[in-house]
């Protein structure tokens, strides 16, 4: 008789939790998501009958709740290897690819938990052990903290005027500034508005660069940066569209951004700014700085005659450089006759004058200089003061070029790899990218993002590796200098985003020359 | 050859063996393209249209026509629509167009595809991370 089948043995069910209270004095399950106790004297423990022989502890909190929580130690956290690997794998999840808002949190954060300059692992920090050393909190030095704090106290002051200078300041973060947007003033009288007036003073200190951020602030109506080691000014400087003033004598600067211009122009309010002196500026000769004096006989209306009497021998350049005075003097002496924004006594246009401008140098798509290009104003070395250039009227035809507008392929691929991930990441996880052009395009594009971003002076379209650029040399009137005529020749290098633009621009400039010369008006600037 | 004989079309072939057969007045606004097929230069390219890239794959090479094209049909737009590049394929084709700007500037081609090799390692290492 055959027996039946056995049946398969019984799965061995596990035992399930049982749901009463665990009556030991200790909590073992520290993760629970049971509340914490409300109030220091509710009863942790279960006060049942059989807790009354033991004596009981009060349980005192104190500080805040995120303190209360030890048990989650980076210590422990950090003993499990398998625990750091998992994280690790998440960490390039995309969760924390390089975010404004996350680093600001984090450090806003540690600065509420331990102070800013602590290495202390914060609460949010014991997720993920290695976050700081990824991205560190921007670690403030002993100047930047005393500007910090310099910062705060006007905000809830009230006070407009943020004197940061003479702190020995090397370098400022972002986040000192940005603080300074939310800044409003109430009215005193009904007719007034809501802008405030920002006066930020920045000098004698040993500043190399300068925040993006600080060009955000548009309403800043004086900015002091008087003795720093700036070597450039960013073009972003035209956002600043209430300038009044801006002081940046004793730095390093050798031209001013074109952009700039668009603050000069009557319609604007930047009359005051002082930049010759103290600063290696370019010129198209190098013995400018007695140039005044030679145009306060210019301007009386000699200017006609100043060739024949005031013949310059000993220089090479006299010729040439006489051109360039009687040109200037001639500008002096339209402004007059036509009566243009005259200032006061001295019979000045307060319009900016084209008086020259150098040839154009063209880079390849890398940015490397092209073959046959003229130098470019950007790779003249420290020690040449002086730049080739040309007087408007005898500015040489440009070669016509009949290239598109469309950014090099490079270009357009360069500005999608840095939108997504930061360089220095890029660096990190790419170890040994190719030398050369593609390294030098990468740093650039590195200072472009610093630096907030470039558009192209012709066509107003971003980019990042500048095709084309030429120095500018502007005749530009300020008041508030010194005594008698201040009129100065200004370089303002001028860059496009491609040779098609640059070639645009250059035949602009030529064909408002063609007008002023039918006219015997310069009408040059838009 | 002379002017005339040129095909109006040439065709550019991808590693792995995709051919995209584009105009050759777009193809010539890259210039390496335009020395590869330039007649007088001697390359075979020049004789038979026909390109190939051993270190760019078809998807790369077909985002590099579509930028020819682009470049092409924008030529003297003032406002143009921004290229479509998938995050994807960025680094990709950044490499790619630094190679086919190597080409351009020295037309000495192997110390460039060593280079460029180099390069796709590192971009192999880096997806891997991603």
């Amino acid at each position: 008789m055959a027996s039946p089948p056995s049946s398969p043995p019984l799965a061995i069910l596990p035992q399930r939790p049982s749901n009463k209270r665990q009556r030991s004095g200790e909590v073992t399950d520290f993760f629970s998501s049971d509340p914490a106790p409300v109030f220091s004297s509710d009863d942790w423990q279960d006060a049942s009958i059989e807790q009354y022989e033991a004596p009981r502890r009060k349980r005192t909190f104190r500080g805040p709740w995120w303190k209360s929580c030890k048990r989650w130690e980076p210590a422990t956290m950090l003993t499990s290897e398998s625990h750091v690997m998992s994280l690790a794998r998440n960490l390039d999840s995309g969760v924390w690819i390089d975010n404004d808002d996350s680093i600001a949190l984090s450090s806003s954060l540690s600065t509420l938990l331990n102070g800013p300059t602590t290495t202390d692992t914060s609460y949010q920090l014991t997720f993920c052990p290695d976050w700081q050393q990824k991205y560190p909190a921007p670690l403030l030095s002993q100047a930047e903290l005393q500007a910090q704090g310099l910062v705060e106290s006007c905000l809830e002051q009230g006070t407009q005027y943020v004197d940061m200078s003479n702190l020995g300041l090397e370098k400022l973060d972002g986040s000192i500034i940005q603080p300074i947007r939310a800044f409003s003033t109430v009215p005193m009288a009904c007719d007034r508005d809501f802008r405030p007036q920002l006066k930020i003073l920045l000098s004698m200190n040993s500043l190399q660069t300068l925040p993006k951020e600080i060009w955000e602030l548009n309403h800043i109506v004086h900015l002091g940066l008087r003795q720093n080691r700036l070597e450039t000014l960013s073009p972003n400087i035209a956002k600043l569209v209430d300038l009044q003033s801006l002081d940046i004598t004793g730095n390093k600067i050798r031209w001013l951004p074109w952009e700039l211009l668009s603050l000069i122009t009557p319609s604007r309010s930047l009359a005051m700014f002082h930049v010759e002196h103290g600063n290696p500026l370019l010129m198209p000769f190098e013995g400018l700085p007695e140039f005044p004096s030679c145009i306060r006989e210019l301007a009386i209306g000699h200017h006609q005659d100043f060739v024949q009497t005031k013949p310059e021998t000993n220089s090479g350049h006299a010729t040439e450089m006489q051109r360039w005075l009687c040109r200037i003097g001639e500008t002096i002496h339209a402004g007059k006759l036509y009566g243009e924004g005259l200032s006061n006594s001295h019979c000045i246009p307060s319009k900016p004058w084209l008086v020259g401008c150098s040839e154009m140098a063209r880079f390849s798509s890398d940015g490397t200089l092209a073959n046959g290009s003229p130098i470019a104003p950007s790779l003249v070395p420290l020690e040449q003061r002086s730049l080739k250039a040309y007087l408007v009227d005898d500015l040489p035809q440009p070669q016509r070029i009949s290239c598109s507008r469309v950014g090099s392929l490079f270009e357009l691929s360069l500005r999608r790899v840095t939108a997504l991930i930061s360089t220095e990441q890029l660096r990190k996880y790419v170890p040994d990218l190719p030398e050369g052009p593609f390294q030098r395009a990468l740093t650039e594009a590195e200072h472009v993002q610093a630096d907030g971003g470039r558009t192209c002076s012709v066509c107003g379209q971003l980019y990042i590796l500048p095709r084309a650029e030429w120095m500018e040399f502007w005749h530009v009137h300020r008041s508030g200098a010194t005594a008698g005529i201040n009129g100065h020749l200004l370089p303002f290098l001028r860059r496009a985003c491609s040779w098609r633009c640059g070639y645009t621009a250059f035949c602009n400039i030529r064909s408002a020359y063609g007008r002023y010369a039918a006219k015997c008006t310069i009408n040059s600037f838009p | 050859m002379s002017e005339e004989k040129q095909t109006e079309y040439v065709t550019l072939v991808s590693c792995d063996g995709f051919e995209f057969k584009i105009k050759r007045s777009a193809a010539i606004l890259a210039g390496a393209i335009k020395n590869m097929l330039d007649p007088n230069s001697r390359f075979q390219e020049g004789l038979t249209g026909r390109c190939e890239f051993e270190n760019i794959n078809g998807l790369v090479l077909d985002k590099v026509c579509e930028y020819l094209y682009y470049n092409e049909k924008h030529k003297d737009a003032k406002d143009m629509p921004d290229l479509d590049i998938p995050p994807e394929l960025c680094l990709e084709l950044l490499m790619a167009a630094d190679y086919l700007n190597e080409r351009e500037r020295e037309k000495e081609t192997n110390s460039m595809r060593r280079r460029y090799d180099k390069g796709r390692d590192f971009l192999a290492t880096f997806w891997r991370f991603r």
